[in-house]
């Protein structure tokens, strides 16, 4: 009873999840660069597989990193979306990351990696059915009472769509983060991937997402493949793809926004200028709008918009 | 919009369990593409829609394409020396085989490559180096120490602090981010010269020991001496310092043992090899408030 009355109330403004301002994916090529020269960067997602490990220079890094920047834990392998019962192992071992890195908050991905125990190591597109819907958001409820905190789930790019689908691939995010109460993490590159790759509108994508649930943006490049975008995080971020993050401040208001770069890898300064472009779009959008005032209030001290 | 057929895969793990098997699979994908099994093709399209663009088997190649692709860069970057000395479309080929018999299980795919050694040293082909295995060995053993747990090593001035009568019975132990790998082959120095210069020549055939360790967040390795290897080996299975020397003392079988087994511990010294126990602590921390007092009753 007490969850349906607490469900009513705006799902961040029960979490108080803080505004990071305009951040970059943690990689390993950097990680020299940053503990010499703690340079601008507003925040770091790092992705948890990589810092679930006994001992060594990651966790080292990590420690150093953390003790300069907010970070938020961003995992691949959570498989919420998978047949395979929860990973229990995996789970504690991301717990007990999250009790010794404070992450602002932590993040995985609305899709399967893997069944019968066997890993793809990708990121798999589920079919948009009921049955799929109450799956995940029970697991994802689970998750996040083992956690003892929300998550945020985000949409993947995807190169399939299945014939068993009822609902669009909007419907059903927007639909398992109401059903399992949490966050979503919007992955902006994805929805014009995505929107490419199965011949949708991405702005009918984006004014369906319930505002009250974004709590973060992924802005990422990718690459053409014949009848395909790929989603490869491997160029800077297309103009089509700013232009849709211009289209989502403009519904979402300021949201903490991440550059991911994963392969082909830049220099960091490239990183810190397109987060930069970033922060430059959203301050054009706030400007321009003003409606957004009461989620500028959520937003920690130091970081500027 | 959906395209039932009698057949049509309803239940999510029916269908998650059919696409790994096609994912990982990509050969009985390529044959049904040929037309050689209408049914395999039929399935796929049954279960992946392809009314918008490209068909339900180029769709699903892509992702077969990539798993194999993303782990290939993995085991690449694991095994450098492996894939220098097989050559990079040996490599390719064996990594597939590898995947077939060996798929990833854990959460990061960091470990994929964790049987790949053992694998190897079960293949016999003719154009694969004799050798393979053990290299591949010791590049996983290098993989794993680089994230073993920490512990700090012991340092000389630790060791300076530990009164002579706790010496005979100290039981010392090796930092946990340490591994001592059997080889069949001298593979330490092939590692070393592809690291360095990307050349090498064939190792010799002959029993060698190698030890890998962690100092500083940088993972060593070196063959190992017979004495020195015994004596790390009696190390770990708990025998004192005592027992140690003894035995250093019997294998050097030298006229001035005291000043070899002085020269092999100064060297895990300097390795930081040597972790710092509590039972270590316990002994120098005695000694040191010893000489506290007795500076303190001379003043
Ligand atoms: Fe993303």
């Amino acid at each position: 009873m007490g969850g349906a009355i607490e469900m009513m109330v705006e799902f961040r403004k029960r979490n108080a999840f803080p505004f990071l301002g305009f951040g970059a994916g943690l990689r390993r090529p950097h990680y020299n660069h940053i503990l010499d020269h703690h340079p601008r960067m507003d925040w770091f997602e790092v992705i948890s597989e990589n810092f679930m490990v006994a001992g060594g220079r990651p966790l080292q890094v990590l420690e150093k990193v953390r003790e300069h920047y907010p970070i938020v834990l961003h995992g691949v392998s959570l498989s919420i979306g998978s047949t395979d019962p929860l990973n229990r192992g995996y789970l504690s071992r991301l717990a007990s990351l999250a009790r010794r890195f404070e992450p602002a908050w932590i993040s995985d991905h609305l899709c399967w990696t893997g069944v019968g125990g066997r890993n793809l190591h990708d990121l798999m597109p589920l079919p948009y059915t009921e049955e799929a819907l109450r799956h995940v958001a029970k697991r994802i409820r689970t998750v996040q009472e083992i956690l003892e905190r929300p998550i945020l789930i985000e949409n993947v790019s995807s190169y399939m769509e299945f014939t068993d689908s009822t609902l669009s691939e909007w419907e059903f995010l927007a639909a398992v983060a109401q059903e399992a109460d949490c966050g979503i993490l919007l992955d902006i590159n994805n929805i014009f991937v995505n929107a490419f790759n199965h011949r949708f509108d991405p702005v009918t994508y984006i004014d369906m997402i319930p505002i009250e649930r974004v709590v973060q943006f992924h802005m990422a490049g990718h690459s053409e493949h014949g009848a395909f975008l790929l989603d490869t995080h491997d160029h800077p971020v297309r103009e089509e793809v700013w232009s849709l993050y211009d289209y989502a401040l403009r519904r979402f208001g300021p949201v903490s926004t991440l550059v991911e770069w994963d392969d082909n890898i830049p220099g960091f300064a490239t990183l810190a200028a397109t987060a930069e472009e970033a922060r430059r779009r959203a301050q054009a959008a706030d400007g321009a709008k003003d409606s957004t005032r009461d989620r500028a209030s959520q937003r920690t001290p130091d970081v500027s918009l | 919009m959906a395209r039932k057929t009698p057949h049509a895969i309803v239940h999510l793990k029916e269908l998650q369990t059919f696409l790994y098997k096609r994912v990982t699979a990509p050969s009985r994908t390529t044959r049904a593409r040929r037309g050689k099994n209408y049914s395999a093709c039929s399935e796929v399209e049954n279960v992946i829609r392809s009314e918008a663009g490209p068909g339900a088997l180029e769709r699903i190649e892509i992702y077969s394409a990539a798993y194999f692709q993303r782990l290939l860069e993995c085991l690449k970057e694991d095994f450098p020396a492996t894939m220098a000395v097989a050559g990079e479309i040996e490599f390719g080929k064996l990594v597939r085989e590898y995947l077939v018999e060996h798929p990833p299980t854990e959460p990061s795919i960091d470990w994929a490559g964790r049987r790949f050694a053992r694998f190897l040293a079960g293949q016999s082909r003719i154009f694969q180096p004799p050798f393979l295995a053990d290299l591949a060995g010791l590049e996983w053993a290098i993989s794993e120490i680089f994230v073993a747990p920490d512990c700090a090593a012991l340092n000389a001035a630790e060791l300076r602090n530990i009164a002579p009568e706790s010496w005979p019975a100290l039981l010392l132990r090796m930092v946990p981010a340490s591994v001592i790998l059997e080889c069949e082959w001298r593979i330490a120095g092939v590692r070393r010269a592809i690291e360095n210069s990307g050349q090498w020549s064939d190792p010799a055939r002959e029993p060698a020991t190698v030890i890998i360790w962690r100092r500083a967040g940088q993972v060593y390795f070196r063959e190992l001496e017979a004495a020195e290897n015994e004596a790390l080996k009696v190390m770990s299975n708990g025998a004192t310092f005592d027992r140690l020397c003894e035995i250093l003392a019997e294998r050097l079988g030298d006229e001035n043992p005291v000043e070899a087994i002085n020269c092999i511990f100064a060297g895990w010294i300097a390795d930081g090899l040597l972790a710092r126990t509590p039972a270590v602590d316990a002994v120098a921390d005695g000694a040191q408030s010893k000489n506290r007092r007795a500076r303190k009753e001379r003043s």
